[in-house]
């Protein structure tokens, strides 16, 4: 909520500006200039100062030149005044021959225009007013603000000291604002009143509403302390932790999916987004918080938080296609290079706001990092690559050993229970390796080529040879096959015994995807006849066409001891219905016991009870194309079912048996579940070979130049040694030098960075308006003695950022309150609010809004933790599709941090409400106020549901006054009763349009969508 | 010079080494703060994030039309004839032995499927897969000597969308809209209209605010996929939905009245107004039933042999309607990639491409070129600026073992019609049989440059500081090629 209208004023008196003018060497007036042809000081001076005076001023005279003033450059005989043809400084800038030329050495050459300016200006006279000095820019490591160590700022050394009070500290904040408004005869605002401020607590601190009860309890709360307790309860509870990771997310640039054209999956990244949540949490602190996502696998590697936690490193976007996919190796070196840019970016960005990225092509522009700097950070990064890892081996190892183990217990019991019930065997489970009692693995499939157990998704199969029988090791899979019926004349084996079958028509002979247990790979739908049939206590045996699979009966009736038996299934066809249709067959020792023609999806489930007698050898399922092609020919057998063709009665002994067995059944499901899935998380794989790393000219992977870098650190904070290891040191003990330099107890940046992120979060604004940018190129601190100060007590405080947060939170500054009166006189000095004389209201950001739309409607799934949730159809392609649905089921309802973040496909809701892309580093959100966001919120599938359930909550919860129903509403949505003309026209409203009509529109309303 | 007073732009200006001006003098003389790489951002409005803005220098164009062929649409079956390609058929591209492409080696120099036929007075030579296109050469400012940076799908999508392969940075419509706002705020600034197919390869990234506020996006929809949240839910009548408004307007003004002259919030409440233009104005645009059959006709909206091409003609009827309404900056693509990769639903001919270009020529041809008539008949290529683009070129060559061409970034055509470019005209060339520019190289940034130069930016200034960086539509690099402008 910020207004335009800053005037001149404002701008020069907040001081922010004044670091900058290293410019202010001279003055001279309009008259001056619009005298001169070519002005000196505006057409040249920023020329040279562009080029040249890094190198060449009068701190740093190389090659005993300083361009500060004119008198080198004649002195010299740089410069023939009137002359330029003869001046030498010509001859170094201009490029000869297509060669770059020799000045500047640094950097790209001049552009043609500036030497063209620089041949007028030297023709003219070359004209240089004495008055003009020219300074190198700052700033450099000895004076720019950011580099220098912590100023230790007692509150003696303060002009007037705090009043002695508890919350001393807080008051110290202050302290140091009130110095400032003072300066400008402003003074801070009241403290707001206590239902803002459990609104503002709860939105910041949760990113969730208060209760109504909460609020009423905090507003009548007698105690004194009642504030501070009310913020020691919120750090403590584990909405903290989901809150505050989203902010850090942004800055690593999570997601689940790798993001660019393939966007492909990365099932295993959520274990990183677990350990930030924790470790916001535990308030771990800050210093090894950073040290741990830098290199925790290699300073602790026995501790599995320590390792998940180098998530971080790999956090961000991956090129599929140009790592692993594409053949031109160039392209492959152009990707990694953008590849380790990206890591080390976030990284140094992240942690100590330096834009070292921008060194990438030449020497940073405006701070003093060096490009071979920028690579020398860079190797610290290269010898990993990012990927999926096992957090330990033995981590893995206890793992799989419990897995089996519960896993065999299960199967032993399922098969004894079928075994006693008579159950029969699921031909489906075989297919996907079972026993048919459930032991066999979802979507697991058999290759009709070659019967080999394929667990990936396959398209069309290349080199499919028809007719060919494929023998399976498989207990009681005899084997399969791609049938093609050559107009009825072929002979298609159907068993290893050589049986065959006739009478087929005519197939394309070609094959999508493997015989699955499940769909098979970008199935159409997985239900039919209004059953999906990959719930609960279905099956589905997925048979595209063209294929053909035989089960060996003997084996089975071996296992289960049964004589006669019944085959019962459902067969149909799962492909859209675009007009094409498929076959279904079924085969007893090669003659035919069923077949359907012209199966399409609006034919439906065809119902399936076959005997097989006592003799039978071999059952054949088989689906063919029908002649039209086999794309969408997605044939499956639902629940396959063998049984015993005798019915079956159970003894009371066995019904108890049967009893216990479910009992131990349940617990053995649930231990499984708790075990979750394999202790994998992506991360930095280390790389086999260390490859060198040499400084790349221009940024360009296929120019590198000079020997290969060692890792090193900037060395812009000068107290700070910035070797990080030589050429020899492995991989993680590079990162683990980066790891001290950037928690070193004397460097300055961590501890201000952060202690700037966190008034960030809580004001809106950074004290420090750039918070990823502490160099030439981003804003000075409005406050420098509050940063520094806030920096040094984080440290005091053993890097505790909840003691950060309690320092900033009991200050009267962010207590005051937001609204003012039109006549404030701050509103014509600072209407920007820089030096804070009220809180700054914001409106909540896209989760926040998710979220707390869930938490008034009472939808809100309060499960922590594990794989996100998707609220998209999942669809493996070239390019998996993601298509977003309406959340509306339990599982879906969870917090927003939970959600799985597809990075290219973005969640259309969020990202209108400004949710930034996650392919950006996003240092601070954007908020934005359009017509499209009017439209969303008002009109959204998602939102009308929730308004709809909120609309039920407050009528379940009020009697069926009205005017009851009213307070209910506004009292969940804003935390307070209507006023008088509130409760009047919701009124109305209510008794026209309905109570679903006020929640749609509370849901929309600034003072919802707002916090104070 | 409203932008003087943005902080950001002081410091840049002060840090870029404007040495030698006293801050006093600054204020003083705002003149003097004007050097050519000075960032000059946008003014922008909170409460109105649309309204049109002043361009940094007069403006030719108003507004903009992209045509994007997605799938890299061949140069050599199109636009670049090469007749040397023609007789050296069947013979090695000469030094390809050793040339690794996107998929690998290379077969032999294979000239088009298509004949190419002299169109217009200007005679110039175009494919018989695009003949009615063809025949407005003489409206058409061709560019045959583009290069790019990547040889990969969607790297390349947004390096022509956004001026860098990655993923995240603002695309060219999300550049010009919040530069410019728009002329009609009661339709989105920015509509991206995907092909009945599907999206391209790069999604929404090709229309994707970057890091520029998410309100200058571009709004997908098309003439059968209507803009998301746009109708009155079911089940709310008109008068309840009105109801509603009127309600959450009290509510909001009453809340109002504790932040005086609060722009933000002033904002949200107008933006429900402006919401509600937009529910009768979007409707209105999209409803093509107004059109005449002979328009319907013209664009082969009513060809129910090919259902894919009919749609297409829908969604080149919209994209004249938005533009006819005023709407800055539209996106039409052609191809898609997530229903058929590889050539089937786009124009990536790698393994059959005489096949499929025969499917893909007659979808994009009448529609494209039938819109293109319409707004010149209408006048509205006086101060439209349409371009048409695709993500990079192909091989003259085969690929080794396959009957379609493989990608090629090294020289690959563009075009250009109507507000202040040059036509007929023909800028640069590529080598005898097409494979590399060698007259007039120009990028892709030379080519946005150009672009944003005919709307009135200057490229070097339009930027936007975000993580150490000004960023710009054109990285650091970029001229405005000078010799297409009128």
């Amino acid at each position: 909520m910020k207004r335009l209208a800053m005037s001149i004023r404002s701008l020069v008196f907040l001081g922010r500006v004044a670091p900058t003018l290293f410019v202010s060497a001279l003055i001279i007036n309009a008259q001056q200039v619009a005298a001169a042809k070519l002005n000196f000081a505006e057409h040249i001076a920023p020329i040279f100062t562009k080029h040249c005076i890094r190198c060449h001023h009068a701190e740093n005279r190389q090659g005993d030149l300083s361009l500060g003033t004119s008198q080198d450059l004649k002195d010299n005989g740089y410069i023939i005044a009137g002359n330029a043809a003869e001046s030498p400084l010509m001859d170094l800038i201009q490029p000869r021959d297509g060669t770059k030329p020799e000045m500047p050495k640094q950097g790209s050459a001049m552009p043609k225009g500036e030497i063209t300016a620089i041949k007028a200006w030297i023709d003219e006279g070359a004209i240089w007013p004495d008055n003009v000095v020219l300074s190198a820019p700052p700033p450099s490591q000895q004076t720019w603000w950011s580099y220098q160590p912590l100023q230790s700022i007692q509150h003696s050394n303060l002009s007037q000291p705090p009043a002695p009070s508890p919350t001393a500290k807080a008051h110290a904040v202050d302290h140091f604002i009130s110095t400032q408004l003072a300066q400008q005869n402003l003074t801070r605002s009241n403290r707001a009143n206590r239902r803002t401020l459990i609104r503002r607590l709860y939105f910041d601190l949760h990113g969730l509403p208060p209760t109504p009860e909460a609020v009423q309890s905090f507003v009548k709360d007698p105690d004194p302390q009642a504030y501070a307790k009310l913020i020691d309860q919120l750090l403590d509870a584990p909405e903290y932790g989901e809150r505050y990771a989203r902010h850090w997310l942004d800055l690593a640039h999570y997601a689940d999916t790798h993001g660019f054209e393939r966007d492909r999956r990365r099932d295993n990244a959520w274990r990183y987004r677990d350990y930030v949540i924790q470790a916001f949490n535990d308030d771990k602190p800050y210093d090894l918080f950073l040290q741990e996502q830098i290199a925790g696998d290699i300073l602790w590697p026995d501790n599995r938080n320590a390792v998940v936690a180098t998530g971080f490193l790999t956090a961000g976007p991956w090129d599929y296609v140009g790592h692993i996919e594409t053949k031109s190796a160039k392209l492959r070196r152009a990707a990694r290079s953008l590849d380790l840019d990206d890591i080390a970016t976030q990284v140094m960005t992240s942690t100590v706001a330096m834009t070292i990225n921008c060194a990438r092509c030449h020497d940073h522009k405006l701070d003093p990092i060096t490009q071979q700097e920028y690579y020398q950070l860079r190797a610290v990064f290269a010898g990993f690559k990012r990927g999926d890892r096992v957090i330990s081996d033995a981590a893995l190892k206890e793992y799989q050993r419990q897995k089996e183990l519960l896993s065999d217990k299960r199967d032993l019991i399922d098969y004894t229970i079928g075994r006693l019930e008579g159950k029969g065997f699921d031909l489906a489970d075989i297919v996907g390796g079972g026993n048919g009692l459930g032991s066999g693995t979802y979507r697991h499939g058999i290759d009709t080529r070659s019967a080999k157990v394929q667990t990936r998704d396959f398209g069309k199969l290349g080199n499919v040879i028809p007719n060919k029988y494929a023998i399976s090791p498989f207990e009681f899979i005899d084997g399969v096959f791609v049938p093609d019926g050559k107009d009825g004349s072929a002979k298609i084996p159907v068993s290893s015994t050589g049986m065959s079958i006739t009478g087929i028509p005519t197939t394309s002979g070609q094959a999508w995807d493997m015989i699955r247990n499940g769909p098979v790979a970008s199935q159409h739908s997985k239900q039919l006849g209004g059953t999906d049939f990959t719930k609960q206590g279905h099956s589905l045996l997925g048979l595209h066409a063209n294929a053909g699979i035989t089960f060996d009966l003997s084996a089975i009736r071996s296992a289960s001891k049964w004589n006669e038996m019944r085959l019962l299934t459902k067969v149909g066809y799962f492909g859209a219905d675009d007009g094409s249709s498929a076959d279904a067959w079924i085969f007893v020792d090669a003659e035919k016991v069923y077949e359907k023609r012209g199966l399409k999806r609006s034919t439906g489930l065809q119902i399936i009870d076959l005997k097989i007698p006592a003799s039978a050898k071999f059952l054949t399922l088989m689906s063919t194309d029908g002649g039209n092609g086999f794309g969408m020919d997605q044939i499956g057998f639902g629940d396959p079912k063998l049984k015993s063709a005798q019915t079956h009665s159970l003894t009371a002994k066995d019904q108890q048996q049967i009893k216990m067995l479910r009992l131990e059944r349940a617990r053995l499901t649930r231990s499984l579940d708790l075990l979750g899935s394999p202790p994998r998380f992506y991360g930095p794989v280390a790389e086999t070979v260390l490859p060198p790393i040499r400084l790349l000219e221009r940024g360009d992977a296929e120019s590198p130049r000079g020997p290969p870098l060692t890792p090193a650190a900037p060395s812009a904070l000068a107290m700070l040694e910035t070797e990080l290891g030589t050429s020899n040191t492995p991989e993680g003990d590079r990162r683990a030098a980066l790891a001290r330099w950037v928690t070193a107890e004397n460097n300055p940046l961590a501890a201000r960075v952060i202690a700037n992120r966190m008034w960030q979060w809580h004001f809106g604004q950074g004290l420090v308006s750039t918070s990823s940018d502490f160099g030439a190129g981003g804003d000075t601190p409005s406050h420098p003695q509050l940063l520094d100060w806030l920096a040094s007590q984080l440290i005091a405080q053993e890097w505790s950022l909840k003691s950060l947060h309690r320092i900033i939170l009991l200050s009267a500054t962010y207590q005051q309150q937001s609204t003012f009166q039109l006549d404030h006189p701050a509103l014509s000095i600072d209407a920007d609010n820089c030096l804070l004389w009220r809180q700054n209201p914001r409106r909540l950001e896209a989760e926040v809004i998710r979220d707390s739309v869930l938490f008034l409607s009472g939808k809100l799934n309060h499960k922590r933790g594990g794989p996100g949730f998707e609220d998209f159809r999942y669809q493996d392609a070239y390019a998996p599709i993601y298509t977003y649905v309406t959340a509306d089921k339990p599982e879906l309802w969870r917090r927003s941090i939970y959600r799985y973040i597809v990075r290219t496909t973005p969640d259309r809701f969020l990202r209108t409400l400004d949710c930034p892309d996650p392919a950006n580093l996003t240092a601070k959100r954007e908020t934005t106020t359009t017509p499209l966001q009017s439209l969303t919120l008002f009109n959204n599938d998602f939102m009308l549901r929730q308004a709809s359930y909120f609309s039920e909550r407050v009528l379940n919860s009020s009697s069926g006054d009205i005017e009851q129903q009213v307070r209910n509403a506004f009292q969940l949505a804003y935390g307070r009763l209507p006023t008088a003309t509130e409760a009047k026209i919701a009124m109305q409203l209510m008794e026209q349009q309905g109570l679903f009509t006020l929640c749609r529109a509370l849901l929309n309303s600034n003072e919802f969508l707002y916090v104070d | 010079m409203p932008n003087l007073l943005n902080r950001r732009n002081f410091l840049a200006d002060t840090a870029t080494g404007l040495s030698g001006i006293a801050l006093a003098s600054l204020l003083q003389d705002q003149q003097l703060l004007a050097t050519p790489t000075e960032p000059l951002r946008p003014e922008i409005d909170a409460s109105k994030p649309f309204a049109a803005r002043e361009p940094h220098h007069p403006a030719v164009a108003k507004r903009v039309l992209v045509i994007f062929c997605s799938g890299a649409c061949s140069q050599l079956d199109t636009f670049d004839y090469k007749p040397e390609l023609v007789k050296q058929h069947g013979k090695p591209l000469p030094g390809a032995e050793d040339l690794l492409t996107f998929q690998g080696k290379q077969g032999m120099l294979t000239k088009s499927p298509w004949a190419f036929k002299p169109r217009g007075q200007s005679g110039k030579m175009i494919s018989d897969l695009v003949p009615q296109i063809g025949e407005l050469a003489d409206d058409i400012c061709f560019l045959h000597s583009l290069t790019g940076k990547t040889n990969t799908h969607g790297p390349g999508e947004n390096f022509m969308s956004t001026g860098y392969t990655l993923d995240g940075f603002p695309s060219m419509g999300a550049w010009t809209t919040w530069a410019l706002g728009t002329e009609n705020e009661n339709l989105p600034s920015y509509v991206a209209i995907s092909d009945p197919r599907g999206t391209p390869q790069s999604s929404v990234n090709n229309w994707g605010p970057g890091f520029l506020p998410a309100a200058y996006q571009g709004t997908e929809f098309n003439a059968t996929k209507p803009l998301n949240n746009l109708s009155i839910p079911e089940g709310v009548t008109a008068s309840t939905d009105k109801a509603t408004r009127t309600f959450l307007h009290r509510l909001n003004q009453q809340h109002l009245e504790k932040f005086p002259g609060d722009t933000e919030l002033a904002a949200r409440i107008s933006s429900y107004e402006l919401a509600a233009r937009m529910q009768l104005s979007v409707p209105e645009v999209t409803d093509l039933s107004t059109e005449s059959k002979s328009t319907l006709r013209e664009y082969g909206a009513d060809d129910t042999s090919n259902p894919v091409k009919a749609k297409f003609a829908n969604n080149c009827i919209l994209a004249r309607r938005l533009l006819e309404k005023g709407v800055r900056f539209v996106q039409l693509f052609n191809g898609a990639y997530q229903t058929g990769g590889e050539g089937v639903s786009n124009w990536d001919g790698h393994k059959s491409l005489a096949e499929q270009y025969s499917k893909h020529g007659p979808v994009l041809d009448q529609p494209c070129a039938a819109m293109l008539r319409d707004l010149k008949r209408r006048g509205l290529l006086k101060d439209t600026l349409v371009v048409w683009m695709t993500e990079f070129g192909r091989m003259p060559t085969f690929q080794a073992g396959a009957s379609g061409r493989d990608h090629n970034p090294d020289g690959f055509t563009a075009w250009m019609m109507g507000a202040g470019v040059k036509a007929p005209y023909t800028y640069g060339a590529t080598d005898e049989f097409g494979h590399r520019a060698v007259e007039n190289i120009t990028t892709v940034y030379d080519f946005h440059a150009t672009v944003l130069h005919l709307l009135g930016l200057d490229h070097k200034r339009l930027s936007y500081y975000h993580n150490g960086f000004e960023r710009r539509l054109t990285d650091v690099h970029g001229d405005v090629i000078k010799e297409v402008l009128a």
